[in-house]
């Protein structure tokens, strides 16, 4: 195990891509008993500022590589931690039902203001639409809310003996109090941060600059990830801090990496993090989503996708051969359709509930959990001759895969229903290597004759 | 959903492409919706849109496919240019690198397209002509050499947007009626009525259909 760990925490600055389809890196035990009162304090702020860095004791950094100093405190600071605007909540006018997020806006700031009314995910509530309240079994919450946190605390006892039922549980949904703790677990960020040397690595590449083409790239695009949502609007308390949140993870991972750079299919990904952490544990959760679950999705030429749009198109073949040969008789090439649905996770595609489903599996189980959603998509869009007689050719096609019915897509479709869980849906390891294996020798070819 | 009754003579598809942030997705909303859509989402992949227009009595749909800008995305936006009839270059006139590299889309536009396919320069955000880094006269100069047409536009005042996709369509229907657009060739962008599939709208049979 121990090699394992450091394998692990080594990838961080290597460039190894070894994809991960079944679990994540073992998280340590080490990560657990001090970690009991973080749940859900999210202050998304950056840690830019001096005072916090100097305060935090992490200012210790380094040129260019990994701290070699021992870590000596319990663990390190979070964004907010040193931060005494704690005391001051002001959460009256949240719907009751947020779970998520954060709690404490910049009050002195942004004084008077009234806050729009949002949903429970933090997306403000477009015109007429009132807030219905989902109704909630809180027993039931309640008692997930208890196996989780159990969970949690002895991690790498699941993960390593019980990994069937972390898998189960991360299937029914995680409980939004805890889905952000939970998240860092399942992708490995928690033993990112706090155990490995690469815990530095978040402060190191806070204070790097960044190279001028990608900052402005990414600055071009801070204000088109989900503005209608609070904390990336133009207006509100919360739009300016959480652009400037996503603004710095970007820019950080773009000084992990200045051969890769920033991708526009980054931003979202990173967003979807921010709504649910701080500033510094989604940075290490999208440095884990980036190096472990879709490696090469985001670098240039794109290729780990495209070899991924090949595996679907395969998969499609088997899973839901109506869909497959109207595709194949009308061109439309996986490339249409899937890019934006699998470097985003889908957070562009489904509706909210759904996305945080996916999420959940996403992270638990990797990258298969985007071919499964995917095929239910396509088998329940363009599974009867009916639909395809409906779809004719291929701008209708496309146009529809842009505009699925809503009821396809709702968890209890997507998530619960038979056609998710079932067999006839399992994607089997071995399975997925083969595919990847045949999409990688026809690529091959293809680029060998040109 | 059934498709609307085919009051249409033509389709034509379109291809937006350019830099990203010159405002290719808020073109194609001004002309479909005619509204500006500020903080647009930036488009990854393709999005598409679809308007009817009419030229010369003509009425046309148009199919319009609205690209990523960003440069690592053409590994994969390339494939979406076969078949295009007309394809819109847009740079931004307040950035001048969006204006350099048009020579690198006008590259990919002519070598992925067939011969007659329309390119239309757009020099988009004119309504922010204090900021203005890219003149008229040398954007014209470099249309004219180019054989493209060229308009400024703006996708927030809609000025000109309208034109754009017209004056497009009107080459295209040109090159059909004088015979140099071939319709029975492949990729050519254009369908013309009679060869689209009747079936939809109608009732389905129960056919040879094993899909």
């Amino acid at each position: 195990m121990d090699n394992m760990q450091e394998s692990t925490s080594s990838s961080l600055l290597s460039t190894e891509l070894d994809r991960m389809t079944v679990s994540c890196p073992p998280e340590t035990m080490a990560a657990s008993s001090s970690e009991v009162e973080d749940t859900a304090t999210p202050l998304p702020r950056p840690i830019s500022n001096e005072h916090d860095m100097s305060t935090s004791g992490i200012d210790c950094v380094l040129d260019g590589e990994v701290d070699p100093v021992p870590f000596e405190r319990q663990r390190p600071e979070r964004p907010g931690e040193t931060n005494s605007r704690h005391g001051s909540r002001s959460d009256s006018l949240r719907p009751s039902d947020c779970s998520t997020l954060m709690e404490d806006p910049l009050e002195e700031e942004n004084g008077g203001e009234p806050p729009l009314p949002t949903d429970k995910f933090g997306f403000f509530l477009n015109g007429n639409a009132k807030l219905v309240p989902t109704p909630i079994d809180v027993d039931k919450l309640r008692s997930r809310e208890k196996k989780w946190i159990a969970m949690l605390e002895n991690w790498r006892y699941y993960m390593d003996e019980k990994f069937d039922t972390v898998r189960n549980r991360c299937r029914k949904g995680i409980p939004p109090s805890l889905r952000g703790r939970a998240w860092k677990y399942l992708c490995g960020a928690t033993y990112q941060m706090e155990i490995s040397q690469n815990r530095f690595v978040f402060d190191h590449c806070m204070k790097q600059p960044g190279e001028d083409k990608f900052v402005e790239e990414i600055q071009k695009d801070l204000n088109r990830q989900f503005p209608d949502h609070e904390m990336f609007a133009r207006t509100g308390k919360y739009g300016e801090s959480g652009k400037e949140d996503l603004f710095n993870l970007l820019k950080a991972w773009t000084v992990l990496h200045p051969e890769e750079g920033y991708c526009q299919g980054q931003a979202p990904v990173a967003s979807v993090l921010l709504m649910h952490m701080p500033l510094r544990d989604a940075f290490y959760c999208f440095v884990q989503i980036c190096h472990k679950y879709l490696p090469g999705y985001y670098s240039p030429g794109l290729e780990n996708l495209q070899i991924d749009g090949d595996i679907l198109n395969q998969l499609l073949k088997d899973k839901s051969r109506t869909t497959y040969k109207h595709f194949k008789k009308n061109n439309v090439d996986p490339v249409l359709y899937m890019v934006e649905w699998f470097m985003c996770i889908y957070c562009r595609t489904l509706p909210w509930p759904t996305v945080l489903r996916v999420w959940d599996m996403f992270l638990c189980e990797g990258v298969k959990i985007l071919f499964k959603v995917a095929i239910v998509l396509l088998k329940y869009g363009f599974g009867t001759s009916d639909q395809c007689k409906r779809y004719p050719d291929l701008h209708s096609i496309v146009t529809r895969l842009r505009n699925l019915p809503p009821n396809i897509m709702t968890e209890e479709f997507i998530v619960e229903k038979p056609s998710f869980q079932v067999s006839e849906m399992s994607l089997n390891d071995a399975e997925m290597e083969k595919l990847h294996f045949r999409a990688m020798k026809v690529r091959q070819m293809r680029f060998a004759q040109k | 959903m059934t498709a609307a009754p085919y009051n249409y003579s033509y389709i034509f598809k379109y291809i937006i492409i350019g830099d990203m942030g010159v405002g290719k997705s808020c073109l194609l909303h001004q002309f479909t919706e005619k509204k500006f859509l500020s903080d647009c989402p930036h488009t990854i992949g393709v999005e598409f849109g679809t308007r009817i227009i009419e030229v010369s009595g003509q009425k046309i749909k148009l199919q319009i496919w609205d690209t990523a800008g960003q440069e690592r995305f053409r590994a994969v936006t390339r494939s979406y240019y076969r078949g295009a009839a007309g394809a819109l270059m847009v740079y931004d006139i307040t950035r001048r690198s969006t204006y350099n590299h048009l020579s690198s889309w006008l590259t990919d536009a002519r070598n992925l397209t067939n011969p007659n396919t329309v390119i239309f320069l757009i020099g988009n955000k004119s309504d922010l002509e204090g900021q203005r880094d890219v003149p008229y006269e040398e954007a014209k100069a470099f249309a004219d050499e180019n054989g493209l047409t060229f308009l400024e536009c703006s996708a927030k005042t809609g000025e000109n947007v309208e034109d754009s996709f017209l004056e497009t369509a009107r080459k295209i229907y040109q090159n059909i009626m004088d015979g140099s657009l071939d319709l029975n060739a492949a990729d050519t962008g254009v369908q013309p009525k009679q060869t689209l599939s009747r079936n939809s709208g109608q009732t389905p049979e129960k056919k040879d259909c094993n899909c």
